[in-house]
């Protein structure tokens, strides 16, 4: 991709074709591994490099614009099916190493939903609580927390979001509990990293 | 429509074939936009393959071992004042995969469509 905030060697004036282009590539990439979505765009961006230079070359750049948008526009099918399979693939990938860290973050996500547990339970059995304005705003974040830190065992992203909102919230209604909710991120945010870095390398290997 | 494993679709065929023809010419290994303009050379001469359906053939023909593809010395593309190019040629699997195949493909027959459905 371009990284020097120069004039586009590849515009013609008055036409968007290569921003636009440009905007599909980085939209239909988007969420793949860097390595697959890099190398997307570095064959597209020498493409549009090429068919500009060769319509120099052959004084035809008067349909150039034209051109680049029916290529576009005829293979939006085939880009769609490319992202398609390109998710399969990844989805499908051996990762090796896996197994036995996922029990080590398996283990931490389950410390900290006892710890979840412990505090529901603790804070239900005491009247106070029970009879407390900010009951409902605690209890709802601490049941998203949980929930968050089941999600986040298959989907490591929306359970990092469920979970820290659900912290949030049972932070804001009972702030004097600050340490108990700080595992909680820390472990999903953990979890979400290294779930994203294995697939990563899982990409790059293969 | 699903293919058959290992099957090649018109497309491929005559990405195959364009392959062929430039190494015959004197030019062992082609970029992206060559490949597109030899199609067109041999096809019905007027419409470039579509972007997506291009890479998209060549992902697969990559992947079937019928190509291999490098990328260029980021140097010599920096000296030209242009982006890297991947640079595809034909393997001894893809010659024998074009030998079996469709003995007059027609790359724009097979469409943008046939690719991208496939």
């Amino acid at each position: 991709m371009r990284t020097i905030d120069a004039p586009d060697p590849l515009a013609v004036p008055g036409d968007r074709s290569v921003s636009v282009i440009r905007a599909w590539v980085a939209l239909y990439t988007r969420g793949l591994p860097e390595p697959f979505a890099e190398e997307r765009r570095a064959v597209i961006e020498a493409e549009l490099w090429d068919e500009a230079e060769a319509a120099r070359w052959l004084d035809e750049t008067s349909g150039l614009a034209r051109q680049r948008w029916s290529r576009w526009v005829r293979g939006l099918p085939a880009d769609i099916s490319w992202r398609i399979e390109s998710q399969s693939k990844i989805a499908n990938l051996p990762r090796r190493s896996d197994v036995r860290i996922s029990k080590i973050r398996l283990a931490a996500i389950g410390v900290v939903v006892l710890l979840y547990a412990v505090m529901i339970v603790g804070l239900m059995a005491s009247p106070s609580f029970r009879e407390w304005e900010g009951m409902p705003v605690a209890t709802l974040g601490l049941g998203m927390s949980i929930v968050g830190l089941l999600l986040a065992i298959p989907r490591p992203q929306g359970g990092f979001i469920v979970g820290v909102l659900g912290t949030g919230l049972a932070f804001l209604a009972m702030p004097w509990l600050f340490p108990f909710f700080l595992p909680l991120p820390l472990v999903l945010g953990y979890h979400l990293v290294r779930s994203q870095e294995m697939t990563q390398s899982s990409a790059t290997e293969t | 429509m699903r293919r058959k494993a290992g099957s090649l679709v018109p497309l491929e065929v005559a990405i195959l074939e364009a392959l062929i023809q430039l190494r015959r010419h004197g030019t062992p290994e082609a970029h992206g936009f060559l490949i597109a303009s030899e199609l067109r050379a041999i096809g019905d001469g007027r419409r470039l393959t579509a972007y997506g359906t291009l890479y998209k053939a060549l992902d697969r023909l990559s992947e079937s071992g019928a190509i291999e593809g490098r990328w260029e010395d980021p140097e010599i593309a920096a000296a030209d004042g242009r982006p890297r190019r991947r640079y595809h040629r034909i393997t001894l699997a893809g010659e024998a995969a074009r030998a079996a195949a469709d003995p007059n493909p027609r790359p724009h027959a097979a469409t943008d469509r046939g690719a991208a459905t496939s």
